[in-house]
């Protein structure tokens, strides 16, 4: 018996890491294939990113009459990645963005989330409800701004139904309140984006095995404790995924902002997207802005990366060996 | 510990209808198969039983408690999946532990009993893995641990052994029943494997379209089958069924097969009593492959045949033989000595011949 | 019309032995079984046949001739898949005339062929008919037919029927034997059951990784395995197995765990060693308690009733040996019984090799 396992054994481990002749053949046509695409990736994404790098080490801009190129000679090498660090309004506007992810993410996380474990089962009208949910989703973020632009007016329907509600004169200023306005912008964050996070998680609810959620409940676990031990752990993937994909989203949070605050008052609704859109476009910064999109796209990248650590860690949990851990 | 009692249990999926209104008592501490080819509604009796699925109609009582608004999570049963349904994000201590830490048991009790049955399932030393690692043996185990260390009073399998290896298979049968004699629970048990059902049940429910064909102990299922439906599923190889014609031969009532011969029942009296109850001529003969006779000889009262086919199967040779069209078969001992071509007469064995009406297909003369 | 060798064939991929020493000669017009559990090379040594996988080593030929140089097209030889392969959207007869129409044969050539062959399979009737329409059974005739309008040298089949039900199998296998015999191919075919294998085989070799381990007709396979490994894996239920000392000079066997002396009555050179004795379920033998006849007491531990025979399982102490009775006996549990072992029906296999020192007679 020892014999035959021994053998099965090593026919699965010589499975995986020899590459047939069939398979080295596919791999070679496959890189054949791929090359156009991936020249033109390069053009793509290189070039501009080279191109970046070079503007943001010189004082050059659109107002200096010069095409980009001859941009060297006004090199400063990093006094535009200085600036930055001494820059207030930026730190302030990265502040105010972290404020919005820190706040909005983790409650459209529980709210889709809430509505993903009421979905999962069936009842009457799930269908029109679902269609009804998944609705903001859909309207152009500009659109969606706008709405709650009209709705946050102070003479607008929000006010009006305190007012009726209350019986007293409420006229909030909201959009145009140092306080308020942020919130009013956090409150259609939150309403457009619920939606995805709810069907990104209602699609992992639905990939949890329902044998395995029936088992629980003939060995006695209720609803609660089946969510707990069984739903819960099994989207620990989804979760993660959900919850950095909403995260970046989040962080260039631009379109809502331009349309129902354009980052006032002043600029105590400015998130790091419109600031850059200001420098861009008003102050004409160009050099400035490339080395504050740099610094961005590595700080991005850094959260992203720590979402995918954590999300490699939990799948090899899930893949361990056999008596690895306990 | 638990009775259960199905009181004209129905089950409808829109046009079609699962169970049939099911009567069926199964007595505390026994061992109940329920037997039946795939659709035959014994998967839905036992979803009803466990209250996954909700009856159309009709009642489902454990020792005389309606049970139909209990919820399954209380109704107190262990219940085996077909594909054992494991935890997969857990290892096996953790499976193990499920049912006692939902019942909020202190830590080191649940500890114990988590030993105590890993070590009466072998599962010792696999206490730290994960299922993925796992063989579908030990999975098996890992199912029927899980539910049985909740103790329920009831204990329902889905196909358990049906992902098994065929030795492991054997040993598992064994190994079940011996555990059901040490935890006295009542246990039923669905399967589509009549040996399976044979070889572990006190009593075997066989069902057909939703519908109960026969309820009664393997002997009595095996040797006084119902009808043919039964007669032909339980066996392997299966009851031979002849279809044949009443008429009388001299003045004495024989069976006749046609250009196969006649089969006089002046010597059989079992048969003959058989024989009286019949209300049409029309009817089925049947005779199990191990029963039957070959003989070699003219002058046997028997009938006619040739041998089609040997198979040697082990411990038994199969006899395949061509009568009259129809093939039957018949077992024999290991190295039976008989050459394909043969022309052999059949002799059907006295006093355990069967007789069913051919057009309902019902046995005769059952008492 | 054909007859395959194998001779010294070795296949490795890598560090991984598909196929090792393979020594192997089906003859014409034989139902060869090739019999094995999962992964041990039973599939490697059809496609080595077929042309699809080349040899590291030794020799095939067909009919004396060596082939290794030639591909699967000029070998010929027609193979049947475990999930058959039909083409759902074409009809059975489409199916059939496929591997002919592929090779561009003449249109009233292809009709005749098909006709012949659906002829032969009792097919004729479905012709018209998609895959989805038809039964398993026929569905497989389909199969088989398709591979036959190629008029091949012969046939290799992948467990064919393993997808089908119990009682399905049990039809089909004896079908195939019928068209076997009927058609005179030479026909290797894989299989893991060993109740098929045994019902259909003229002879079998049973494979364990990658390795022949016997090669003969169903009987001697049972009767005389040569090899621990042969006994355990064919027959059901499983021989038992009673380990112990075996003496081959007084042909004494002590058994350790249980009180059991036998004498087997041969003689042969070596000294003792750890053996274990083997015998059938059936050539066990339940007396009553007492029995000075019986070699061993024991006691009822659990009853299996089959129907046909009950398999009557009786401990003595740890060790459970498995007894197959003829009908339907009763017994209780725990009762005390004796067992009888006849020694010509015992084999005696090394403890540690499991190599055959003394077979049955």
């Amino acid at each position: 018996m020892t014999a035959t396992t021994a053998t099965e054994g090593k026919h699965r481990r010589g499975k995986k890491p020899g590459v047939t002749p069939l398979e080295a053949e596919g791999l070679r046509l496959g890189f054949l294939m791929s090359l156009p695409a991936q020249l033109l990736l390069l053009f793509i994404v290189v070039f501009p990113l080279l191109m970046q790098v070079y503007v943001s080490l010189t004082y050059w801009g659109p107002l200096d009459g010069e095409s980009w190129i001859y941009a060297y000679s006004s090199l400063n090498w990093f006094d535009n990645y200085g600036e930055l660090f001494a820059d207030g309004r930026f730190w302030g506007s990265i502040g105010r963005t972290l404020l919005i992810v820190v706040v909005c993410v983790p409650i459209e996380f529980l709210l889709g989330l809430g509505l993903a474990t009421l979905f999962v089962d069936r009842f009457p009208g799930r269908r029109i409800f679902y269609s009804i949910l998944l609705t903001p989703m859909m309207i152009v973020p500009a659109v969606a701004g706008y709405m709650f632009f009209m709705m946050f007016q102070s003479t607008g329907p929000l006010n009006d139904l305190f007012s009726r509600i209350t019986g007293l004169t409420v006229d909030f200023v909201w959009l145009s309140d140092n306080d308020l306005a942020i919130v009013a912008v956090m409150i259609a964050d939150i309403w457009q984006w619920t939606p995805l996070m709810f069907l990104i998680l209602l699609a992992g609810m639905m990939g949890v095995p329902e044998d395995q959620l029936k088992a629980a409940t003939l060995l006695g676990a209720n609803a609660w404790q089946r969510f707990w031990r069984i739903v819960l752990p099994k989207m620990k993937m989804v979760m993660i995924i959900a919850l950095v994909l909403r995260a970046v989203e989040c962080f260039k949070i631009f379109d809502l902002l331009f349309v129902m605050t354009k980052g006032g008052p002043g600029i105590q609704t400015e998130s790091i997207s419109l600031y850059i859109y200001k420098l861009t476009f008003a102050d004409l910064e160009w050099s400035y802005v490339a080395a504050l999109g740099l610094f961005m796209l590595i700080a991005l990248s850094l959260l992203a990366w720590v979402g995918l650590v954590a999300m490699q860690r939990a799948q090899a949990r899930a893949q361990a060996p056999g008596g690895a851990e306990a | 510990m638990a009775s259960i009692r199905l009181s004209s249990l129905s089950k409808r999926f829109g046009q079609v209808t699962a169970v049939d209104r099911l009567e069926l008592l199964i007595p505390d501490k026994e061992f109940v198969a329920l037997l039946g080819p795939s659709g035959c509604g014994k998967t839905t009796t036992m979803n009803m039983i466990a209250g996954i699925e909700r009856p159309t109609e009709g009642r489902i009582l454990f020792d005389d408690r309606d049970i139909q608004n209990l919820p399954p999570s209380r109704r107190d049963v262990g219940f085996v999946f077909q594909n054992y349904a494991i935890f997969t994000h857990m290892t096996v201590y953790e499976n193990l532990a499920f049912g006692l830490r939902v019942r909020k048991l202190p830590r080191t009790e649940i500890d114990r009993r988590v030993r105590e049955m890993a070590s009466l399932m072998r599962l010792d030393n696999r206490l730290d893995w994960l299922s993925a690692k796992l063989s579908v043996n030990e999975l098996q185990k890992v199912a029927i641990g899980r539910s049985a260390i909740t103790e329920p009073a009831i204990f329902l399998l889905d196909e358990p052994l049906s992902n098994l290896d065929a030795a492991f298979r054997a040993f598992m049968r064994t190994e079940l029943k011996h555990l059901q004699h040490q935890f006295q629970q009542t246990m039923v048990y669905v399967t589509h494997d009549q040996i399976e059902a044979m070889s572990l049940a006190d009593r075997i429910a066989v069902m057909n379209l939703g519908v109960l064909q026969q309820y009664g102990s393997p002997a009595e299922v095996y040797n006084q089958p119902r009808n043919t439906f039964v007669a032909n599923f339980m066996g392997s190889p299966s009851m031979n069924l002849l279809p044949c014609s009443a008429v009388e031969n001299n003045g004495v009532p024989a069976l006749s097969f046609g250009e196969v011969g006649m089969l006089s029942l002046a010597q059989d009296d079992a048969l003959l009593r058989r024989f009286r109850t019949a209300q049409a001529p029309s009817l089925v003969f049947g005779a199990r492959p191990e029963d039957m006779e070959i003989t070699t000889s003219d002058n046997d009262a028997g009938l006619a045949a040739t041998v089609t086919f040997v198979e040697p199967i082990g411990p038994r040779t199969v006899v395949h033989l061509d009568m009259g069209g129809k093939t039957i078969k018949i077992a024999k001992e290991k190295r039976f000595p008989i050459g394909i071509g043969s022309r052999v007469n059949v002799v059907p064995p006295r006093g355990k011949c069967h007789l069913f009406d051919a057009e309902s297909g019902a046995a005769l003369g059952l008492e | 019309m054909a007859e395959l060798e194998l001779i010294g064939v070795n296949k490795s991929y890598g560090r991984v032995v598909a196929v090792k020493d393979i020594n192997l000669k089906i003859a014409d017009n034989e139902f060869f079984c090739v019999f094995g559990p999962p992964s041990c090379g039973k599939t490697s040594i059809l496609r080595i046949l077929l042309g699809l996988t080349q040899p590291d080593e030794g020799e095939i030929r067909i009919n004396g001739q060596r082939v290794n140089e030639q591909g699967p097209k000029e070998r010929n030889l027609a193979m049947v898949f475990q999930n058959l392969a039909l083409f759902p959207h074409m009809t059975a007869g489409e199916n059939l005339a496929f591997p002919l129409v592929e090779r561009k044969i003449d249109k009233t050539e292809v009709k005749r062929r098909v006709q012949a062959v659906a002829e032969t399979l009792h097919i004729t009737k479905l012709l018209r008919k998609l895959p989805a329409h038809l039964s398993g059974g026929e569905r497989q005739r389909v199969a088989i037919g398709r591979a036959l309008v190629r008029e091949p040298t012969a046939f290799l089949m992948d467990e064919p029927i393993a997808a089908l039900d119990a009682r399905l199998r049990e039809e089909m296998r004896v079908e195939l034997k019928r068209l076997q015999r009927e058609l005179k191919h030479t026909l290797v075919y894989v299989t893991h059951d060993q109740e098929e294998a045994m019902s259909v085989a003229d002879r079998m070799a049973i494979l364990e990784g990658g390795m022949i381990r016997q090669v003969g007709t169903p009987d001697e396979i049972y009767n005389h395995p040569q090899s621990r490994y042969v006994a355990e894996l064919i027959g059901s239920p499983p021989m038992n197995f009673i380990a112990g000392t075996y003496q081959p000079q007084n042909g004494r066997f002590v058994a350790s765990a249980v009180p059991l002396e036998l004498d087997l009555a041969a003689r042969a050179d070596g000294d003792p060693c750890d053996a274990r004795l083997a015998i059938r379920p059936e050539d066990l033998r339940i007396h009553e308690a007492g029995n000075p006849r019986a070699a061993l007491a024991a006691e009822v531990y659990e009853v299996e009733p089959l129907g046909a025979f009950t398999i009557v399982d009786v401990n003595i102490g740890e060790t459970i040996l498995k007894v197959m009775e003829p009908g339907q006996p009763s017994y209780r549990l725990k009762q005390p019984i004796a067992l009888g072992i006849t020694p010509a029906k015992c084999h005696v296999f090394d403890g540690a090799t499991g190599v055959l020192l003394k077979g049955a007679a």
